[in-house]
């Protein structure tokens, strides 16, 4: 059987998947962190791509890159001010953790949920899609209810 | 006896969850509706459900108790909403939907047949979600009675009756449409709680400035870093899986066939993620207030962690812990219809029809009906007599249907060579894998190293086993797919 992208990709996936746990049970923890973002977001460009994989890359690529910046900017500041109180605070919160919420957690809802419905004609499903599908399919209906 | 505007609110949660999930049952016309609730919901009804069948009771005395003995530790679970709802619609949402466009689905397992044509695996996770279900369900039983017990001043024995009384009631009568139809409205409830516990904390402890400041200079620097007291390996493992595998929680999973229009999901993926945000605000802002009350002298250091939620609940208005405690039960009664129809359907559905006998669609009905009954009863006497069996299968919990659902669904729904063997063989490593750190852990004393929760290691190893076993098998991919199956998978 020919491969095609999607072996490819889920090929990668495994592969990240092992490393996960290579550096999960070595407490590479930074490593592991960017694994993780990483995974996430190839799943993200295997999600669109039977319909339209540029904008699974453009998703995916943008939650990877902010998401790191985030998780850097996250364990820098934790190793800055590792056990002491900070010497500033944004709205009273550790740097870090301001960085971890509200900032990633908004980011990553504009990223990855906002761009779901803005996207959804062109990466997602179309009325076109769904048009075909339901004259070729709808007809020999299976029984869907 | 508790105040009395608490016990009203709680005793009209009570016969409102009931009367709205009765009003379900006039939707009911097939089989898949019960078990499924099929194509009958709109976006803002799903994706509230949605939410609320997510978010346990866990959230809400849990959350805050983690909060309130690790700092920001537990934050990396709830902080993945934002991805993790919206992650499910981009992986599953359309192939979902589209597929019960055109096959009979009213369950997961129904699904895995279609897209698998085996009853083996249609069969083993049927098996795996009912023991999930039932070992959940029974650690819920003590929790959901000792809420009622102690708000309305019952016994324990009273309370467990009372709170599962009424969702057995209405999951035996309503199915899944009922579960749906009194998620929604217990979502609404969290929601409401968690913007209520928002707005009160920070007006009690001067906005954020007052509460992190204070946490963090008179308690503990580390309670309000980035990081908590847990190790960091604990915090990105629960990123990673919780971001990863929210739309592998069959209660979850189910919701993406209920919608009844295909562009219902581009706002059934904003309301769902956003609804979740916004209870998850009860997790963060109520565990910290906590820890204020603490560091200001208000309540003495809290003997048990767990009781975060109840000491914050005391120094806000009565109205809010009627509202509290309306959305804990919300909570767990949300979570537990969702899983008594799944685990209905598992029974009287998905092990018939794995076992080849398929009953007409009435007779389905009048046995899930019966089954949810029993299923029920068995969940209430092994969580009231289990003891610490319960405590042991009550970890079988998210990571158990993460390793389950995630790789067969997930990835078999997007990767047309994902074979018959995969699926089956990750369905067995999945049972096998948390079976036997279960033993491990709770049997033998074995700690896995550098905080990493165990179900980690068995999602990887289900995701694995689909992966490369597919790439050396070849039941059920490209030419075997059925063409209506392969055009989902390809559009």
């Amino acid at each position: 059987m020919p491969w095609t992208k999607i072996d490819r990709i889920l090929l990668v996936q495994g592969v990240i998947t092992l490393l996960l746990a290579v550096t999960a049970l070595t407490n590479a923890y930074k490593a592991f962190g960017y694994l993780a973002l990483l995974n996430l977001s190839i799943w993200l460009v295997l999600a669109t791509s039977t319909k339209n994989v540029k904008y699974g890359i453009a998703v995916g690529g943008a939650t990877f890159v902010v998401s790191s910046i985030c998780l850097s900017l996250i364990f820098y500041y934790w190793e800055l001010y590792k056990g002491v109180f900070p010497d500033f605070t944004i709205l009273g919160m550790h740097p870090g953790f301001f960085v971890l919420f509200p900032t990633w957690w908004l980011l990553l809802f504009v990223l990855v949920t906002l761009m779901y419905p803005l996207l959804f004609e062109k990466a997602v499903l179309s009325e076109e899609d769904v048009k075909k599908f339901e004259e070729k399919y709808k007809e020999q209906n299976l029984g869907g209810v | 006896m508790t105040d009395p505007v608490v016990a009203t609110i709680v005793i009209g949660y009570f016969i409102l969850s009931f009367i709205i999930g009765i009003i379900g049952v006039r939707k009911i016309k097939t089989s898949e509706h019960y078990f499924g609730a099929t194509r009958l919901f709109g976006p803002f009804m799903m994706g509230i459900a949605s939410c609320a069948a997510v978010m346990s009771g866990f959230g809400f005395i849990g959350g805050p108790g983690m909060v309130y003995k690790l700092g920001a530790t537990s934050l990396w679970i709830t902080l993945t909403a934002p991805f993790g709802f919206a992650f499910g619609f981009w992986m599953l949402g359309k192939r979902l939907r589209l597929m019960a466009e055109v096959r009979p689905i009213g369950s997961l397992p129904d699904v895995v047949y279609y897209r698998y044509k085996s009853n083996a695996a249609r069969a083993l996770l049927a098996l795996s979600l009912l023991l999930g279900v039932v070992a959940y369900l029974g650690t819920q039983v003590l929790s959901g009675g000792i809420v009622v017990a102690g708000l309305l001043g019952v016994s324990l024995e009273v309370g467990i009756l009372l709170a599962f009384g009424v969702v057995l009631a209405y999951t035996a009568i309503g199915g899944m449409v009922a579960s749906i139809l009194t998620d929604f409205f217990q979502g609404l409830i969290m929601i409401i709680a968690g913007i209520a516990a928002l707005i009160l904390v920070l007006g009690m402890t001067g906005g954020t400035e007052g509460l992190f400041t204070t946490v963090g200079q008179q308690m503990d620097p580390k309670l309000i870093d980035p990081l908590g007291k847990g190790t960091w390996m604990l915090a990105l493992c629960w990123w990673w899986v919780f971001s990863l595998t929210n739309c592998s929680q069959p209660h979850q999973t189910t919701k993406f066939y209920t919608l009844k229009n295909w562009k219902d999901l581009k706002v059934g993926a904003v309301v769902s993620g956003l609804g979740y945000m916004l209870t998850s605000l009860l997790w963060i802002f109520v565990g910290y207030a906590a820890l204020w009350l603490v560091a200001k002298g208000f309540v003495p250091p809290l003997e048990r962690p767990d009781d975060a939620a109840i000491a914050v609940v005391t120094h806000l208005p009565v109205w809010m812990a009627g509202l509290l405690y309306a959305g804990l039960l919300a909570a767990i009664m949300s979570t537990a219809s969702g899983f008594i129809a799944i685990a209905s359907a598992a029974v009287a559905r998905d092990l018939t029809k794995a076992f080849g006998k398929e009953l007409d669609q009435k007779r389905q009905i009048f046995w899930g009906r019966i089954v949810t009954v029993v299923i029920t009863i068995l969940a209430l006497i092994f969580g009231y007599y289990g003891g610490y069996m319960v405590l042991i299968l009550g970890t079988l919990g998210w990571g158990y249907f993460a390793s389950a659902i995630f790789p067969v669904f997930v990835i078999g729904l997007n990767w047309k060579r994902a074979t018959r063997e995969g699926a089956v063989a990750s369905l067995a490593v999945a049972l096998v894998a948390n079976i036997a750190f279960l033993i491990l852990e709770k049997g033998l004393g074995f700690t896995m190293p550098y905080g990493i929760p165990s179900y980690v290691i068995s999602i990887m190893a289900s995701i694995l086993t689909l992966i490369f076993v597919s790439f050396v098998t070849k039941g059920a991919t490209e030419e075997e797919l059925d063409p209506d199956i392969k055009a989902i998978m390809e559009i």
